[in-house]
């Protein structure tokens, strides 16, 4: 066990520097190359506008993963802890909002996407980190690493759904419980049926943690 | 026990119930609605060029107006197939004849047509097989009676199949008339004719048939009278217009007289065809130039390439990441010692950063999706037309609705297999034919959907009323301009036998110039800045500029209004003015 991490610990710090330096790239990214449209039509290429959102709630997803895993080597498992993992994404998402904010001329005329993909990302991200402190004591218990398995489970929650959903015959709604899917839908105006899905999966998901988590959090001080 | 005074009371009874039994037995008795369509001449069509559309309605058994939808099928089942659907506005309300021009892509497949109710219900179907008919190339229409070696030339049309668009002569390579068409079809053709179309009036001695005001300022002849060759055959004689020339000599005498008109050629035989000998005949074939669609689709699309692309630049995101590295590293140092500080510092810095970097970025560097270049080209003689011609490139794959205004639209949903098609979009202008190929979202909004990445171009064609008139008085060598446009032209020329010079800019009022032009056009383009260079040296390539008096005039070079969030649309009004003896 290690102490409660710090935002700014050294471990934090190399994620929190990772998360500035891989969005940065997927901003640099996202802004189309070429003074004169000619330039545009010679290129024949034009780069996504989501590349930006679409790196950044995948690296914030990864974040929650990373410090929900972490938080499991700390101290004490408290109430406090999760408050402690809340913040660590927080400060992440504070590092990160100038960026969403000059993302904002990435999506002219949706001036509504930039704060609903903040929140959306908040909660993809505090899931994640619940389902990666479970994972990592449930493997603590037992005695095994988890680690391979919270970033494998991190990958098919991003890319198993939103593949699902281009599959003829499947509803497309399904692609909404991939946070890509949702991010694509989000940015691009869904209706708001399709953003109540898409936010009501993370805030499900963080729901049924929670008794489990304080399930595990009343073992813990048995022990 | 009856009365006369009961069954006269009765008799109104009778009358009413027999007056219905007649009707329910009408109403009944009376057919479904059928429709008989023709499309093209005679079912002759070139694909991507329009053709006239004509429907006879019979019987027409819906209760309000009706609509007419064409449905064709492009591909097979080999290749991906998709439908491009046009839609009639609400005209059909009883029998008769409705005629339009409809774009056609690949004739290959069967046309479907169907008359449609304002419930959406069917009222009558029709198909249309083209693929027998269809040509490659435009061909040469024939109106009246002509010797074989021209009859031969493609097919003939009747009176009634004339259309009343000049548009619908859109895959017509030359329209020969050798008998007097109906006064009514004169406007179209020629206003096909200053859209560069090729006409040819066989009419000879017999020219007074047809003669027409808007006949007489097609002809290369002034002062047409009947004269008697050399060779004794009757002949049309006359004076050539400045610009009109004679050429194919037999029996001491021409036989043909042609001119540039507009964009266009209009030629006339100065004897019968049959009194032409078929060597003479084929000569007259070869000598016939063939029409030109008029296009400035590659102005408008090298317009749309001088665009600048809007969006944020690299370097202010790249300062932004690095902005932001720097400030983490100092606050992590910074907050070693005092962990709450730290985080204090890294909020206070990165909502600075946020707010600076945030008013940085602000709309007018909101990043364009989609570049739009609209070019309307304003054709103007004794009739005007307007082509409008809107190339746009588009970044990214989206849905966005457009207000419904006078400018060129992009038409919606175009499938992917026209991706290399040029797309034809019909305004809804009260000038216009009343096709509309896209989607109205709501009464003053269109949805265009991109389905590709990429670089697409839409005409629109449409006949308009002359807002400029330019009067050439030779004899006091100036020209007189009227202008009533509400726009103010800023890049004005005039051209008066091929060399030009430079007018001041004009508005709605009437201007005198001297016919006085000194610089070669070359040098003229050369000296032009902006679009006016490009333009000018485009139209040059269209139209005779090296015969009679010009006048062109280019608007402003300017930005839809209001803005459209994520688009940047561009509009430029081009005049070209043909002048006409006073």
């Amino acid at each position: 066990m290690t102490r409660s991490d710090s935002v700014l610990s050294s471990g934090a710090v190399q994620g929190y520097f990772l998360l500035l330096l891989a969005c940065g790239a997927g901003l640099l990214f996202s802004i189309p190359t070429g003074s004169r449209v000619a330039q545009l039509m010679e290129l024949r290429w034009s780069p996504s506008p989501l590349s930006f959102h679409l790196t950044y709630v995948t690296l914030v997803g990864l974040l929650g993963t990373f410090r929900g895993i972490a938080a499991a080597g700390w101290d004490r498992l408290k109430w406090r802890t999760l408050s402690k993992l809340l913040g660590h994404i927080l400060f992440g998402q504070a590092i990160l909002l100038p960026y969403m904010f000059f993302s904002r001329a990435l999506l002219p005329g949706r001036e509504l996407v930039v704060p609903l993909l903040i929140a959306y990302t908040m909660l993809v991200a505090f899931m994640l980190a619940l389902v990666a402190l479970r994972l990592s004591l449930w493997g603590a218990a037992r005695r095994s690493h988890t680690f391979l398995l919270q970033y494998a489970l991190v990958g098919l929650l991003f890319l198993v759904p939103w593949a699902l959903g281009l599959v003829p015959g499947v509803p497309s709604t399904t692609a909404l419980l991939s946070p890509i899917g949702a991010t694509r839908e989000i940015a691009g105006s869904a209706p708001a049926i399709e953003l109540l899905i898409a936010f009501a999966f993370p805030s499900v998901m963080i729901l049924v943690q929670l008794p489990r988590l304080r399930h595990l959090i009343r073992r813990h001080h048995a022990v | 026990m009856t009365t006369g005074r009961n069954s006269n009371v009765h008799l109104p009874l009778r009358l009413l119930i027999l007056s219905v039994l007649v009707a329910t037995w009408s109403v009944s008795a009376r057919g479904a609605t059928s429709i008989e369509v023709q499309i093209g001449f005679n079912g002759h069509v070139v694909p991507e060029r329009y053709a006239p559309f004509r429907m006879r309605v019979r019987d027409y058994a819906g209760t309000g107006t009706s609509h007419v939808v064409v449905n064709q099928r492009l591909g097979n089942e080999w290749r991906d197939t998709s439908t491009v659907r046009h839609e009639l506005a609400p005209v059909v309300s009883c029998d008769g004849s409705y005629s339009t021009a409809l774009p056609i892509y690949e004739p290959l497949n069967p046309i479907a047509v169907a008359l449609v109710d304002e419930a959406g219900e069917v009222l009558a179907e029709a198909s249309v097989e083209l693929r027998e008919t269809r040509h490659l190339d435009p061909f040469s229409l024939v109106y009246g009676p002509l010797p074989s070696p021209i009859a031969a030339e493609g097919p003939s049309v009747t009176a009634a199949e004339l259309p009343a668009s000049w548009w619908a002569f859109d895959a017509v390579r030359t329209l020969w008339i050798s008998a007097p068409p109906p006064p009514e079809s004169w406007p179209a053709v020629a206003q096909w004719v200053l859209a560069g179309g090729s006409l040819v009036l066989a009419s000879g001695p017999d020219y007074f048939r047809f003669d027409s005001p808007i006949l007489r300022a097609l002809l290369p002849l002034s002062n047409p009278a009947i004269a008697t060759r050399p060779d004794g055959l009757l002949s049309l004689d006359g004076t050539l217009k400045p610009g009109a020339s004679a050429s194919v000599l037999h029996g001491g005498a021409p036989l043909l007289a042609h001119w540039s008109y507009g964009a266009g050629h209009v030629a006339i035989l100065t004897v019968r065809p049959t009194d032409i000998d078929p060597s003479a005949l084929d000569e007259i074939l070869v000598t016939i130039p063939e029409s030109e669609r008029l296009s400035m689709a590659a102005v408008s699309e090298a317009l749309l390439g001088e665009m600048q692309v809007v969006r944020p630049t690299h370097l202010t995101a790249l300062l932004l990441v690095a902005a932001s590295g720097l400030g983490l590293g100092a606050v992590v140092a910074a907050g070693r010692q005092r962990r709450w500080a730290g985080v204090v510092a890294t909020s206070c810095l990165f909502a600075a950063l946020t707010v600076w970097f945030g008013f940085h970025v602000n709309r007018a560097n909101d990043v364009s999706f989609l570049y739009r270049m609209n070019t309307s080209l304003h054709v103007v003689a004794s009739l005007g037309i307007q082509i409008d011609t809107s190339s746009f490139y588009s970044a990214d794959v989206a849905q966005r609705e457009h207000p419904f205004a006078s400018e060129t639209l992009p038409a919606q949903a175009t499938p992917a297999t026209l991706a290399r098609h040029p797309i034809y979009l019909f305004m809804p202008q009260p000038t216009a034919t009343p096709w509309v190929y896209g989607h109205a979202a709501a009464p003053s909004r269109i949805v265009t959907s991109v389905a590709e990445i990429g670089l697409k171009t839409f005409y629109a064609f449409s006949a308009c009323a002359s807002p400029l008139r330019l009067t050439v008085d030779h004899a006091d060598r100036h020209a007189v301009l009227a202008c009533q446009t509400e726009e103010r032209l800023i890049d004005c020329w005039l051209i008066v036998d091929g060399r030009g010079t430079r007018v001041p800019p004009i508005s709605a009022g009437t201007f005198r110039f001297p016919l006085s032009a000194t610089a070669m056009l070359g040098s003229l383009w050369a000296q032009a800045d902006g679009p006016a260079s490009l333009v000018l040296g485009h139209l040059a390539e269209q139209f005779p500029f090296q015969q009679g008096v010009w006048f062109v005039g280019l608007s402003e070079l300017r930005d839809a209004y209001p803005p459209l969030s994520g688009q940047e649309v561009r509009h430029l009004d081009i005049y070209v003015v043909r002048g006409e003896a006073s």
